[in-house]
């Protein structure tokens, strides 16, 4: 009977922690928000990289998307993708959110040294994309390294 | 009735080596249920049913767990069941998450088959050569798991019956006298071999295994097989869409190749059986 009520009240907590929707509602509930934001994301450096499939470098292209005040790089990412219906993998909560994969294309697919990195209004913050606090105007690109960066002009240096 | 321990244990080794080989590393669904479908009929053949069917409902609780968890923690595929926390819960890993499944369940039941035709006296004559001491050392540990967990349930039952009725208490007092018991023996049986000279003299054992033309036959069959299934594998990719090779001439050999490859030790029991009723009914 403990054991019982024990898995019970995970189970609900595990299920109210999580929101559950449909591919139809998840796609059709829109975001609202007065500041407005331009996102491009871009693979150009897997469509070059050697034994790649990937044919097309723009996923995304200076797309427009509203966001709320307060909204972090990954929220408005996130409205974006889903007004475009782009896949998208995250895995991490809270500030520690890391994205895997964005349109099938994932991490680690073009050599142990790539994976997807972020710029706002050009420079890249070393920090989460949940962390980043987003203005008025800014401009996000998310770019496909090969190379820790040292491809799309961020070189890693090691500390 | 187990035939199959007839033949050359390198034989055989390289058997098993061969069939695991193809059905880990391909990760074809169709290659997989055919050798977990060979493996299973194997089993049922030689051992009895209730073991089957024991490790059988393990083997599908395993599975289960995994088709439902890699979904979980596998967000790529096209077709979307609905999403989790903006995470897509998608068909493909759904797939792919129960064709893993089958690959663990699949190994395990191989296993099982494994240790239906090598005993002991397979395992020192394959291991011997290469490390006397280690196949020994092996042979006794493996020994050493069932006779603990046997004489386990004797203590307990005896304490049972003795009126020790709380539980922990008796499952504390039980393990204690086992972790006893099998130290006492470990010293009995290194006074033993002790004095029976162990370690006076190279060690020699004697096999009555030889390589005949029925092991040559074996080896030629299965070694054909595995070339035939690995120059005509046909690749299945499931993210981020299920992709397969096309179903023409070469993929069906593949396939026809490593299918029999996997019923071989199957076939090979039904036939001996076979004989074996004709051979009675003549008497």
């Amino acid at each position: 009977m403990k054991k019982f009520l024990l898995i019970s009240i995970l189970i609900i907590f595990v299920l109210t922690s999580c929101s559950i929707k449909s591919a139809d509602d998840y796609y059709n509930s829109t975001e609202s928000g007065t500041l407005t934001a331009t996102i491009s994301i871009n693979c150009s450096t897997a469509v070059e990289y050697k034994g790649s499939k990937r044919k097309k470098a723009e996923i995304l292209t200076d797309y427009k998307v509203n966001f709320k005040k307060g909204d972090t790089v990954f929220d408005a990412f996130k409205n974006a993708c889903k007004n475009k219906k782009i896949q998208f993998e995250y895995s991490g909560m809270g500030d520690n959110i890391y994205i895997e994969g964005i349109d099938y294309l994932y991490e680690f697919e073009c050599g142990e040294h790539s994976g997807w990195e972020y710029s706002v209004n050009g420079a890249f913050p070393s920090i989460g994309c949940n962390a980043y606090e987003l203005k008025n105007g800014d401009t996000i690109r998310w770019l496909y390294t090969c190379d820790l960066g040292a491809d799309i002009g961020n070189k890693y240096e090691h500390t | 009735m187990n035939t199959l321990k007839n033949f050359n244990p390198v034989v055989l080794l390289l058997y098993f080596v061969y069939v695991l080989f193809i059905s880990i590393f391909s990760f074809n669904p169709i290659l997989l249920a055919s050798g977990m479908l060979g493996a299973v009929l194997y089993c049922l053949v030689v051992s009895d049913k209730r073991s089957v069917i024991k490790s059988l409902s393990a083997c599908i609780v395993i599975l289960l767990a995994v088709t439902v968890t890699n979904p979980l923690f596998s967000h790529n595929g096209k077709t979307v069941l609905f999403f989790i926390n903006d995470n897509r819960v998608t068909l493909e890993s759904l797939i792919y998450g129960a064709v893993l499944g089958l690959c663990i369940t699949e190994v395990i039941i191989w296993f099982k088959c494994f240790n239906l035709v090598f005993d002991s006296e397979r395992f020192i004559f394959l291991f011997g050569k290469i490390s006397p001491k280690l196949a020994l050392v092996l042979s006794m540990t493996l020994r050493f798991v069932p006779s603990f967990i046997k004489s386990f349930r004797e203590i307990n039952r005896t304490q049972k019956l003795i009126g020790n009725s709380r539980r922990l208490k008796r499952y504390l007092n039980s393990f204690s006298a086992v972790v006893t018991q099998s130290m006492e023996n470990s010293i009995i049986t290194s006074d033993s071999m002790n004095s029976r000279g162990y370690g006076a003299k190279k060690r020699t054992f004697y096999s009555r295994f030889r390589f005949t033309l029925s092991d040559a036959l074996f080896l030629i069959i299965s070694t054909t097989l595995l070339a035939l299934s690995v120059i005509f594998k046909s690749d299945f990719t499931y993210y981020p869409g299920f992709t397969f090779s096309e179903i023409n001439a070469v993929s069906v050999t593949g396939y026809l190749s490593f299918i029999v490859l996997a019923f071989i030790p199957f076939i090979y029991e039904l036939k001996e059986g076979i004989r074996w009723k004709y051979l009675i009914s003549k008497i």
